[in-house]
């Protein structure tokens, strides 16, 4: 990406940051994931200015790109919840409780000092974003990106075994 | 640089109506609807400026704080370039023999009685005697970016078709050999999955595509030829190689997204073909 590029994404950023956050917000929940699905469209466009910026509509193309973001999030959302409610499952065959019975947050609890597992219930329960993940850590957020991902796997390989 | 007024087509008078509450709604189910339901950009833009109207604007410290965000901390990922270029190295191959037949790719709910299992990085890659499958599809954060760089325009047109559909991971090759132009490419949203599928031609000779993004426990599957599957590993992804009848059939599972690809080609080609994900030589 070159300057002239940048300057142009910078004014852009500017211009929409205000209405993507509205419509990031109608469909997350948590803010803090409204702004990272903001942030994280930017990013994309940054890796692919030239796409950006040869539509002839460079708004609607940050909003459509966003919405197809969002997507992404909801969907990753429902698979990390799914693999760490299967987990506790699991984790839990031995208990005398029946499934419906199992309170959730309770197991959450009991297993907080595990770091993957609380990753994975911070991201997919508590609804954080990866850059609040990153920064309670003091990590930067690629290596918290790549923590979550070695979480789920770690625990999709227990869930097999 | 600012949209003219006179191309939106859309009348703010149409929203001006109704309520925030209302109108947050209809944001809310565009982005749970699919693609026929589906607000077009214009009118999403419509319905964002009648909100701003109606709110506070965001203010301009916000505004750059959360530009200030974006250079921090998002966008020295964007600038990374050959992070996926490094490290590529292929393990033993495993020849395993199974059997039979052909070539339909076919959305369908993966069945039990699996012969043959492998753990793989993010997938487990089922094959009996007629079909290989992957079981289960890891959902992953967008990744960081890498350099798409190909001069075959049809792969470009693939690359940003892909991307569109928000998948970052690297899953699009660089290279083809040579002569192979695209000829179709379409996108389809089923629910929850979205399937891109293209086609190159040379001559008479043919080379697919396709690629499948779903957080359902479905798979697609491949019937195959009673042939040994070649596993090997690119960049830390498992790709299985197999013969599907006069066809070569490549698939593999990166992050959300399975993708496949087939084509009458000699083995080592398509070998070449999956290593070009990584990189343009």
């Amino acid at each position: 990406m070159d300057a002239r590029q940048s300057k142009k994404i910078e004014a852009l950023y500017l211009e929409m940051y205000g209405k993507m956050i509205a419509y990031s917000r109608a469909n997350l929940e948590e803010g803090e994931l409204a702004e990272e699905a903001v942030q994280e469209t930017f990013r994309i466009a940054c890796q692919i200015p030239d796409r950006l910026l040869s539509s002839p509509n460079p708004q609607g193309w940050l909003i459509l790109t966003l919405r197809n973001t969002i997507r992404t999030i909801n969907r990753n959302r429902i698979t990390a919840k799914r693999i760490a409610d299967q987990y506790l499952l699991q984790q839990c065959k031995e208990c005398a409780f029946s499934e419906d019975e199992i309170d959730l947050n309770i197991l959450y609890e009991n297993l907080a000092d595990e770091e993957n597992f609380r990753l994975l219930k911070e991201y997919a329960v508590e609804g954080k974003s990866i850059l609040e993940m990153a920064e309670d850590r003091n990590i930067t957020l690629e290596a918290c990106r790549k923590r979550l991902q070695r979480a789920r796997i770690k625990l999709q390989k227990k869930l097999k075994v | 640089m600012p949209k003219n007024q006179e191309d939106k087509r859309y009348d703010t008078a149409k929203y001006g109506n109704m309520t925030n509450e209302e109108l947050e709604e209809i944001l809310r189910l565009d982005t749970e609807v699919g693609e026929c339901e589906e607000l077009d950009a214009d009118e999403i833009l419509c319905i964002l400026d009648v909100l701003a109207e109606k709110d506070e604007a965001c203010d301009d410290k916000t505004v750059q704080q959360a530009w200030g965000s974006f250079q921090q901390n998002y966008m020295p990922e964007s600038k990374r370039k050959d992070v996926f270029l490094k490290g590529a190295h292929r393990s033993s191959r495993r020849w395993i023999a199974l059997a039979v037949s052909i070539a339909i790719v076919i959305c369908i709910p993966v069945v039990g009685g699996a012969v043959g299992w492998e753990p793989i990085s993010r997938t487990i890659a089922n094959w009996t005697k007629d079909f290989f499958s992957f079981s289960k599809i890891e959902e992953e954060d967008p990744v960081t970016a890498y350099k798409f760089e190909t001069d075959n325009p049809g792969l470009q047109q693939l690359y940003d078709t892909v991307v569109a559909g928000g998948v970052t991971d690297p899953v699009v090759p660089m290279w083809l050999p040579e002569g192979y132009e695209l000829t179709r490419i379409s996108r389809q949203n089923i629910k929850d999955t979205i399937r891109i599928a293209a086609a190159f031609e040379k001559e008479n000779e043919k080379i697919v595509i396709s690629y499948r993004i779903s957080a359902e426990m479905m798979s697609g599957r491949y019937e195959k030829s009673d042939v040994p599957v070649e596993e090997f590993e690119v960049n830390g992804v498992s790709y299985y190689i197999f013969k599907n009848k006069e066809k070569t059939v490549a698939a593999w599972a990166a992050g959300k997204v399975e993708c496949s690809m087939s084509g009458e080609l000699a083995a080592e080609t398509m070998h070449q073909i999956v290593e070009s994900i990584y990189r343009s030589e």
